[in-house]
């Protein structure tokens, strides 16, 4: 059966709360059925591209810096990212966004995608996320799960 | 006494791997200060290592860098296969080869493609460059994945690959595995030679730099995994020798290390340097196209670099190939490691240049003391040679300009400063006082 949505977690394990995404996605391997393909990503633009092809439904959670309190949980479509969203707001900035906008000038992205963002605060070297940042990661499961229900 | 300040600093460099910074001051007129920085992860994962057994070695180190993480294993299990007597061969040793193979396209092919080529094509970022040029960022993105499904294949995970351990693999592909790799990789073998052709289209500043190139050399082989290190000025050392010639310093303003040769100073690691001093090692086709577009033997001028990658790309697919061509599977996976106390080095040409790794172990396995010296930190003070030398030759150009080419001038180098978190921030100063 081919999947019927994507959800695509953005980060790196060994940098404390930059791992959200993943965690995310950890985290919905119990919740999901095959119907939902589950990536998980280091922001490598490539890959990623790929990986917006395997399904009509294209998530992606990432860790984001906005200035709000840690922990908190946005959404953004596509439509609203580019351009608009500026510097330093995820930790993958310069290649997420150009990524997206690379996948959709490429086709890739016929449906858009919906970004679910944790907001966080510690990026330094090291295992293991902030209290704030694992209480948004529960959020943002649910969150995402909302998103393959609608 | 009038005096005029001109700063250019760039806090955070776009398209480079992870995170670095440049710093430009002119007084008057005259270049008083040029600095190039990067934060360094190795330090961390040294420390990290520090009592942990040397098995793990391999994935803790493979953390380092998203793009190249085949690299750090393999400088580490060849590090550790040292320290204990043992070395890897016949088939084994030939999969680690195909291995790096795959990492060399992913990451060639990335750097040329997505971060360089907008550089010269005058873009300020792959997007941009894509409006106009799909064609090309498709036949990137298609080439990349050719590099993409050996390391899965072969290294048994899509990102930070799993499958390699001290004294071979955990897990070795069949024939027929490896074959389903061979259509793509054919495609690829004509996709590398449009590209080189692509790509010796750019046009190039005129820059060259009397660069001590440093590589591992073998006597056989296009270097990988093994050989001597050696330089165009006399170098030829065992990898064990690493730290009589070569000293790693720490400089003011940055926490990296800068490394240079003992009494002689920067030295240039890479694909520059890589190609001057195995030229005759390249495959036939590889050496033919490289002339064909102008490259001599010997390259000098580093923006030229982008045209080597294409050639060592066409180099690792047909390296790719012949390996799979004549793969038996091996009988067992892995050779045995008889663990003692004992000293390891390592050395292997990561996609940016040689990675050098050695450690101190316990009687019973564990590591006492991890040194990893990545290429980039190795590139540091050639990399502020060649920023003084652009500086010299364009300091009439406006801020945005000299920025653009100084930034390009650092990616030439395709500086892999860990695959760290990714933010940007540009700030460009001019400072005038009267």
């Amino acid at each position: 059966m081919e999947p019927r949505a994507v959800v695509i977690g953005v980060g790196n394990r060994w940098r404390r709360d930059d791992m959200a995404g993943i965690a995310v996605v950890d985290q919905l391997r119990h919740r999901v059925g095959t119907e939902v393909d589950l990536v998980e990503s280091d922001g490598e633009p490539t890959r990623l591209i790929d990986a917006f092809e395997r399904a009509p439904q294209v998530i992606m959670v990432d860790a984001v810096v906005t200035g709000a309190e840690p922990g908190t949980v946005h959404r953004f479509t596509d439509t609203q990212l580019p351009d608009g969203m500026g510097i330093g707001q995820s930790s993958h900035l310069v290649q997420l966004v150009q990524t997206i906008q690379l996948g959709k000038l490429l086709g890739k992205l016929p449906n858009g995608l919906v970004l679910i963002g944790i907001e966080a605060s510690d990026f330094d070297n090291g295992e293991g996320m902030t209290s704030q940042v694992e209480v948004g990661v529960q959020a943002a499961v649910e969150a995402v799960v909302g998103e393959l229900s609608a | 006494m009038t005096s005029d300040v001109r700063k250019i600093d760039v806090d955070y460099l776009a398209r480079v791997e992870g995170e670095g910074e440049m710093h430009v001051k002119v007084v008057d007129g005259k270049i008083e200060d040029v600095y190039f920085g990067i934060f360094e992860p190795p330090r961390f994962y040294e420390a990290f290592m520090e009592g942990r057994p040397y098995s793990e070695a391999p994935d803790i180190t493979a953390r380092i860098c998203g793009i190249c993480p085949v690299a750090y294993q393999m400088s580490s299990v060849h590090a550790m296969e040292y320290a204990f007597g043992t070395s890897v061969t016949g088939q084994l040793r030939a999969l680690r080869r195909l291995l790096y193979c795959g990492e060399w396209i992913e990451s060639h092919v990335l750097h040329m493609f997505l971060l360089h080529a907008p550089d010269f094509l005058g873009y300020e970022s792959a997007v941009h460059m894509a409006a106009d040029h799909k064609d090309v960022v498709e036949l990137g993105l298609r080439l990349k994945k050719a590099g993409n499904a050996v390391v899965t294949l072969v290294g048994g995970r899509e990102i930070h690959p799993i499958n390699v351990k001290v004294g071979g693999f955990y897990k070795t592909p069949t024939k027929k595995e490896l074959q389903t790799l061979v259509p793509e990789l054919e495609w690829s073998r004509d996709a590398a030679i449009e590209t080189i052709r692509l790509v010796s289209g750019f046009s190039f500043p005129k820059v060259e730099q009397d660069f001590e190139f440093v590589s591992l050399s073998h006597p056989l082989e296009y270097p990988f995994n093994e050989g001597r290190i050696v330089s165009n000025k006399g170098l030829d050392i065992a990898v064990s020798e690493w730290n009589d010639y070569f000293l790693e310093e720490h400089v003011e303003r940055s926490n990296a290390l800068h490394s240079r040769i003992r009494k002689r100073g920067a030295y240039h690691v890479g694909p520059l340097a890589r190609y001057a001093l195995n030229f005759e090692k390249l495959t036939k086709s590889a050496q033919d196209i490289a002339l064909e577009v102008g490259l001599g033997p010997v390259e000098l001028n580093p923006f030229k670099s982008i045209i080597v990658r294409g050639v060592e790309t066409l180099y690792a697919i047909e390296e790719a190939l012949r390996i799979i061509d004549q793969y038996e599977e091996p009988a067992s996976p892995s050779v045995d490691i008889n663990v003692h106390a004992g000293v390891g080095h390592g050395a292997s040409e990561a996609p940016r240049g040689m990675l050098y790794h050695r450690y101190e172990l316990s009687s019973n396995g564990r590591i006492l003391k991890a040194q990893i010296v990545p290429p980039t930190a190795q590139n540091q003070l050639t990399i502020e040679d060649d920023l003084m030398v652009v500086l010299e030759d364009s300091l009439e150009l406006p801020d945005e300009e000299l920025t653009w080419l100084l930034e390009q001038s650092i990616r030439n180098y395709d500086p892999c400063i860990s695959c760290a978190t990714h933010f940007l921030k540009l700030n460009i100063e001019r400072v005038t006082t009267e």
